[in-house]
């Protein structure tokens, strides 16, 4: 079910009332609804691939409670690598089975000793990278007593298909979020108020920002060859906006969902395209995979403990993961190198951490420096982001290398009403940096009139531009 | 609780009271013209070239109208040849509102008869270009129930209406409605020779293959069963025929849920219209592929006896001459020879009605 679709505008009312007015007096009851209900919002796209969240969800759940009998150092490790093995061999099949293959196929033709291994038509399961991820982070934490196993299976599945987030993330720690389902949720109307902002302010970034820009990039992307250096420059530019819109707009509607329901998600963009370097732009874009990474590899493998090399090793070690957790194909795993080249200046001249606060913190404007470091981490973005949307690697090379060749050519077209909003986005963006997200506190002193215009204006934005309605682009992780 | 609920009730209420009345405004011919001249639906920018600038050609014609099936079977070229006036204005998709707003907007025009196509699928919604011929108040009033399609309706045109707003302020000033700019080459019959391949065809001959969507609108005719549950007396088959049927009698049968009926009432409409303005008004029966080879007339429970079939329905009673593969562009349509020869049949056999 989409979160920018009818069903779900149809859903989010009916599962809201029957947790507020029929449930609410008993938390099991409120667990089991939000079982069902994600259940239902899952099986909405394909409900045979339910199963493989149920099993994965008892496999963890059986597994924790095993960790939390036992002390033994070996049956503990047995544990958490049967835990490791099935989860991500789900992960391994679905995702990445016909990738390895091809890869194997390719490599030994090369060398002369051709096979032929059956590709298999395997349907990814959505959202398969989110919720594996999830609840392998449970199973990791309780191994490393960071996390009592809980004896509540009701609390457990809830907490690995909690609708808001299955799809699409945020990744949620089981320290975070499990411990919110053993407490009753009483309604709170300012975290219900600033929920419903946040959603709206997500669907502003999906609808009219991410559709809107994808139409675009659909058309120079597929036609590449067809294009100048320009346009095609704009095209990799508005596939930043979109890849954001996109992303960002389901992490702020998933967190918006979870506040109706007295939960609160942890932050998964924080203004990413202000970031003044790259190690800036990885600790505010997609944080709960960062954060998962840094936690559950990143620091396993030595971290930034050890010598200069380890370091560099683990740097490139967990950027390549991360790209090719976006998808079995090169391209997301050259743009994780890339990233990673980005990154190896900052991390030798020891200022990966310069930038931790958040840019003009006390004034209004950027300084003319602060200007110019925003907008070139910016276009590095760019490029890289070109491997991530090209169909291939020499795709990707061809477009880059046409930005270069054929700057002359004029731009094929300019869509004013775009950039309209994208400067809307960016002015609304900067004024709310310092929050979660961007209308967090925009308005919210404002008269009620102002202030609900305001709230119609974008609502109005929304349906202007409902027409062109996309799948979200992290579904397919 | 009931602060949160009453504000995002009050909010919500307003968005639609704003969405219905911007689902008001009614959109000039060239807005409708310039958002479909790259379209499947270009079609539509002839059919207001025709009505706004030769009024004369709709004059004692006999003007055909319906979804793809029409545009692409009816070769009118070919009846003005043989003395029938005709004009043939179909536009892709079914929708019998599209064929009611084209109705409405040349029945002063003069037309002696008017043939619609007889409808297919009784699971059918609003046509897609729906939000950007009507305005809310007369969809209403031609008989549209307030369902989920209305609703999707009042949203559709708010989005239309805001650009609309855009294209008068924004747009440039040249005409989408003249001739020679784009529409001289949107006319005649539109499916090509041959995209049906041999193999498919004969598959189809065979009934080896009809396609699932075809078995799906005749559930009725089959007790609500799949050919591959035909015979199957097991308690689980037996629970889905159940269940299947409960669904979609309920589904089909609920005013405010699906869209049959109102799609009945425009029909309706348009029979009523046809007795205001002295118009003649007829429904016309196209077979597809699968019809020609396994039924006949219009048999299928896709195209079952309706109200508005009260009206006379123009059919052949045999269209095995079409069951040549080279007479087919697709499942659907006829080719261009296919269409040649299916107008002439028909000028065989009602050309003397069609005259008169």
């Amino acid at each position: 079910m989409l979160f920018n679709s009818f069903d779900f505008a149809v859903f989010l009312p009916i599962v809201f009332v029957l947790y507020w007015f029929v449930t609410q007096k008993n938390l099991r009851q409120q667990n089991f609804l939000i079982v069902v209900a994600s259940y239902v919002f899952y099986g909405w796209w394909d409900y045979r691939f339910l199963s493989l969240i149920v099993f994965s969800s008892l496999v963890d759940y059986t597994i924790g409670r095993l960790l939390g009998n036992t002390e033994n150092t070996a049956k503990r490790k047995l544990l958490l690598t049967t835990s490791i093995v099935i989860n991500l061999g789900f992960l391994a099949f679905f995702k990445y089975y016909n990738f390895f293959l091809d890869n194997f196929k390719a490599t030994f033709s090369f060398f002369g000793h051709p096979f032929d291994g059956y590709t298999l038509n395997i349907i990814l399961p959505v959202g398969i990278s989110f919720y594996t991820f999830q609840t392998l982070s449970y199973t990791i934490d309780v191994y490393r007593k960071q996390l009592e196993p809980t004896k509540d299976l009701l609390a457990f599945l809830a907490f690995v298909s909690f609708f808001p987030q299955l799809v699409a993330g945020p990744i949620e720690r089981a320290t975070n979020l499990l411990p919110q389902f053993y407490t009753k949720r009483r309604f709170d109307y300012h975290n219900a108020v600033i929920g419903t902002r946040q959603i709206l302010w997500g669907l502003f970034k999906k609808v009219v920002i991410a559709d809107q820009c994808a139409e675009y990039v659909n058309l120079i992307f597929d036609h590449s060859t067809d294009y100048g250096g320009v346009t095609l420059l704009l095209g990799a530019f508005l596939f930043a906006f979109q890849i954001y819109g996109d992303f960002s707009g389901y992490s702020d509607i998933a967190i918006g969902t979870s506040k109706l329901f007295g939960f609160n998600l942890m932050q998964n963009f924080a203004y990413p395209y202000f970031s003044r370097d790259i190690a800036e732009f990885w600790r505010r874009w997609h944080i709960s995979l960062s954060t998962w990474f840094r936690d559950y590899l990143y620091i396993p493998l030595g971290g930034s403990r050890g010598g200069l090399w380890m370091k560099i090793r683990n740097t490139f070690i967990i950027f390549l993961v991360s790209g090719f957790w976006h998808g079995a194909n090169w391209t997301f795993i050259v743009w994780g190198g890339l990233n990673a080249l980005y990154f190896l200046p900052l991390l030798l001249s020891k200022t990966n951490r310069r930038n931790l606060d958040v840019v003009a913190q006390n004034s209004t404007l950027p300084t003319v420096r602060e200007f110019f470091q925003i907008a070139v981490t910016f276009l590095l973005t760019i490029l890289a982001w070109v491997f991530f949307r090209a169909e291939n690697l020499s795709h990707a090379f061809a477009y880059l290398g046409a930005i270069f060749t054929k700057i002359g050519e004029p731009l094929a077209f300019t869509p004013w009403s775009l950039f309209i909003f994208l400067t809307l986005l960016l002015i609304m963006e900067w004024m709310g940096r310092r929050e979660q997200f961007a209308i967090e506190k925009i308005g919210s002193n404002w008269k009620l009139p102002l202030r609900w215009a305001f709230y119609l204006i974008i609502c109005l934005c929304i349906i202007g531009s409902m027409d062109n309605q996309q799948d979200f682009i992290y579904f397919q992780f | 609780m009931k602060r949160f609920l009453v504000q995002f009730g009050v909010i919500s209420i307003l968005i639609l009271i704003i969405c219905f009345g911007l689902s008001q405004v009614t959109f000039s011919d060239d807005f409708i013209s310039y958002k479909t001249k790259d379209t499947a639906y270009k079609k539509i920018g002839w059919n207001l070239h025709l009505i706004n600038e030769e009024p004369e050609r709709i004059n004692n014609s006999v003007i055909f109208l319906g979804s793809s099936l029409v545009q692409g079977a009816i070769n009118d070229s070919l009846m003005q040849a043989n003395g029938i006036n005709a004009i043939n204005m179909g536009v892709p998709h079914n929708g019998n509102e599209l064929w009611l707003y084209f109705l409405d907007r040349l029945k002063d025009k003069n037309p002696k008869k008017v043939i619609f196509l007889k409808g297919k699928t009784p699971f059918q919604g609003l046509h897609k270009l729906t939000p950007l011929l009507f305005n809310s108040s007369k969809l209403i009033a031609n008989g549209q129930s307030i369902n989920k399609d209305y609703i999707e309706f009042v949203f559709k045109k708010s989005k239309l209406t805001l650009e609309y707003l855009f294209f008068n302020l924004f747009g440039d000033n040249t005409s989408n409605l003249e001739y020679d700019k784009f529409l001289k080459n949107q006319y005649g019959v539109v499916f090509v020779k041959d995209t049906i391949s041999r193999g498919y065809y004969d598959e189809v001959v065979q009934e080896k293959k009809i396609k699932d969507s075809d078995e799906y609108y005749n559930l009725y005719k089959n007790d609500f069963r799949y050919q591959k549950e035909v015979g199957k007396d097991n308690f689980m088959t037996n629970f889905r025929v159940l269940k299947r049927r409960l669904v979609i009698d309920y589904w089909v049968g609920n005013n405010y849920i699906s869209n049959i009926w109102s799609q009945e009432r425009f029909a309706d409409e348009m029979i009523q219209i046809g007795l205001n303005n002295g118009i003649d008004i007829q429904k016309i029966y196209i077979p597809k592929l699968v019809d020609v080879n396994h039924y006949s007339g219009y048999e299928r429970s896709d195209y079952k006896a309706v109200p508005s079939d009260s009206v006379g329905i123009l059919s052949l009673d045999d269209h095995g001459f079409l069951k040549e593969h080279a007479l087919w562009g697709d499942f659907d349509h006829l080719d261009e020879e296919g269409a040649n020869l299916y107008t002439q049949k028909l000028i065989e056999i009602f050309g003397k009605e069609l005259k008169d």
